[in-house]
């Protein structure tokens, strides 16, 4: 197994506990979601916004900050290991993590909106939108604390990615496309609507996700002296 | 495979510079088998040189080889060989040190040795299943130094291990370390600002200063060549340029000499001197003074 690996996993295990956390957060959540009563349901969103954004900003915080203010970098760095590559790591295990509750939240929105068939028939793609966009905000603060190890610049990239979900969730729904499939009728009656627009939005914020994933494996390669 | 080489270290022309900090055409060998004790103030610029010896910091300008290996292009080989413990160096507080010597072990397969370990351990009356968040500092150090000794490292290069030690703990270190340097082959750097330590340990001394080597010279020659000599009588004037003078009162001159011999006896009695007494210098006394003559050639006023 290669050191590399070995790190990754290392990690993974190290953030298992905030993978566990998380992740159940987000699974009470999704059944608050799908329960048939408005105000649990809007809890149950509130529930889910807030682990997704919460988890990436512990996440970041604990793999990456943490490690370099508490000066753990030098020890890892006795490994048999370049920067570069420990900031490789660091990126992959952050991912990878982040992915392992991502992905079951993402898929059981499809499952929840075949249950709950008197949703309405826009739910779907705006809770899409809403998943791709927690990627680009963790993308964000991820590539962020891997370029500065800074917790300032980390903080403040972690507020601003807040305030871009916050205006997404004020924003998205009173938009005309959206406002359109939300009123087309329910997923039972005529299935799922998915306007040309959220397509537009989705790329935007998953090429958006590439670019700043991209400055984090670029800035990690460039990466000389992680020691302070 | 170590490459061959009967040098472990090789500093040449080595530049760093830092907004407040330059070091120039640094200069530097350690044959195979010696131990090299750095002595310098704080912010003389030892870290920087021990962290560029093993890649963790990059040169501006300069040949670096430690073991054989290029530095940086062959920083991942080189750590194979070469182990670094920093007293700024921290380990996982939340987990035990059993988790990190299986980590370590995981990382150097070939080089790492579990009987070994295990004798450290003991020796340093560590519980392997302590958390190191919950250990005293002489611990962690302890712990740190374990997790670089346990390798077998054909280089150690240790950066103020001691620091924040109590005595015994620091005895126990330094004894430790004799035990490791029994093997010959190995090469041990290490820089500490107890002067104690180097003297005991060192077999070379490196005085180091802004940046830039004051001198590097065997402990036998430093010990030998350094003298606090107290005169009477004779022309102040006529005494000879390379002499210190840290004292004159009462006839009374008191000087540090740091090229003695039997011939400056002569050549002060020539002058119309009378040598009172001789002194020898502790290492600590020959580092300050070193520092003080140097940057009053400088024309720095302290």
């Amino acid at each position: 197994m290669s050191i590399e690996w070995l790190l990754i996993k290392r990690d993974i295990a190290k953030l298992k506990l905030q993978m566990l956390c998380y992740g159940g957060i987000t699974l009470f959540g999704l059944i608050l979601l799908g329960y048939p009563q408005e105000q649990i349901a809007l809890l149950g969103g509130i529930v889910c916004v807030f682990s997704m954004v919460a988890f990436y900003c512990h996440l970041v915080f604990k793999n990456v900050v943490l490690e370099a203010k508490e000066n753990n970098h030098l020890f890892l760095m006795t490994l048999p290991v370049t920067a570069a590559q420990l900031s490789l790591v660091k990126i992959i295990s952050s991912l990878l993590a982040y992915l392992i509750v991502w992905l079951p939240a993402f898929a059981s929105l499809f499952v929840l909106n075949v249950i709950c068939d008197y949703w309405s028939s826009g739910t779907l793609v705006f809770q899409v939108q809403g998943f791709a966009l927690y990627l680009t905000a963790f993308a964000l603060a991820l590539s962020v604390a891997i370029v500065s190890r800074s917790e300032g610049w980390t903080i403040s990239a972690w507020v601003l990615s807040n305030l871009i979900v916050v205006v997404f969730l004020n924003i998205v729904p009173s938009s005309d496309y959206m406002q359109k499939a939300f009123s087309a009728g329910i997923v039972g009656e005529i299935g799922v609507v998915w306007p040309e627009t959220a397509n537009v939005v989705i790329a935007v914020e998953l090429i958006l996700f590439a670019i700043l994933i991209a400055i984090a494996f670029v800035a990690a390669v460039r990466q000389k002296n992680i020691t302070r | 495979m170590v490459a061959d080489s009967d040098v472990l270290v090789s500093m040449r022309g080595v530049c760093k510079h830092y907004p407040l900090f330059t070091m120039d055409n640094f200069n530097l060998t350690l044959p195979r088998g010696q131990v090299l004790g750095m002595v310098g103030p704080n912010g003389a610029g030892k870290s920087t040189l021990l962290k560029m010896m093993m890649g963790l910091v990059s040169a501006d300008a300069g040949e670096i080889a430690v073991l054989g290996y290029k530095v940086p292009e062959q920083e991942v080989v080189l750590k194979h060989y070469a182990a670094y413990v920093s007293e700024d160096m921290r380990l996982f507080a939340d987990y035990s040190i059993r988790w990190h010597m299986e980590l370590v072990a995981q990382c150097f397969t070939s080089t790492w040795d579990a009987s070994y370990a295990k004798h450290i351990l003991h020796k340093f009356e560590l519980n392997p299943e302590q958390k190191i968040g919950h250990l005293s500092l002489g611990q962690r150090v302890k712990a740190t130094l374990l997790l670089a000794m346990a390798r077998r490292p054909k280089l150690l290069v240790l950066d103020e291990p001691s620091t924040g030690l109590d005595p015994v703990a620091r005895h126990e270190l330094t004894s430790e370390l004799f035990e490791l340097m029994l093997n010959e082959d190995n090469g041990v750097i290490f820089s500490s600002q107890f002067t104690q330590d180097v003297e005991r340990l060192s077999d070379n001394i490196a005085f180091i200063d802004n940046g830039e080597m004051i001198s590097c010279l065997d402990k036998e020659t430093y010990l030998d060549q350094w003298r606090r000599i107290q005169l009477t009588g004779g022309d102040r004037a006529q005494l000879p340029g390379d002499l210190y003078v840290t004292a004159s009162a009462g006839g009374r001159v008191t000087a540090i000499d740091h090229a003695f011999s039997a011939k400056r006896t002569a050549q002060l009695s020539e002058a119309g001197f009378e040598v009172v007494q001789t002194q020898p210098l502790t290492l600590e006394e020959i580092f300050i003074q070193q520092v003080l003559m140097r940057r009053q050639a400088r024309g720095v006023q302290r």
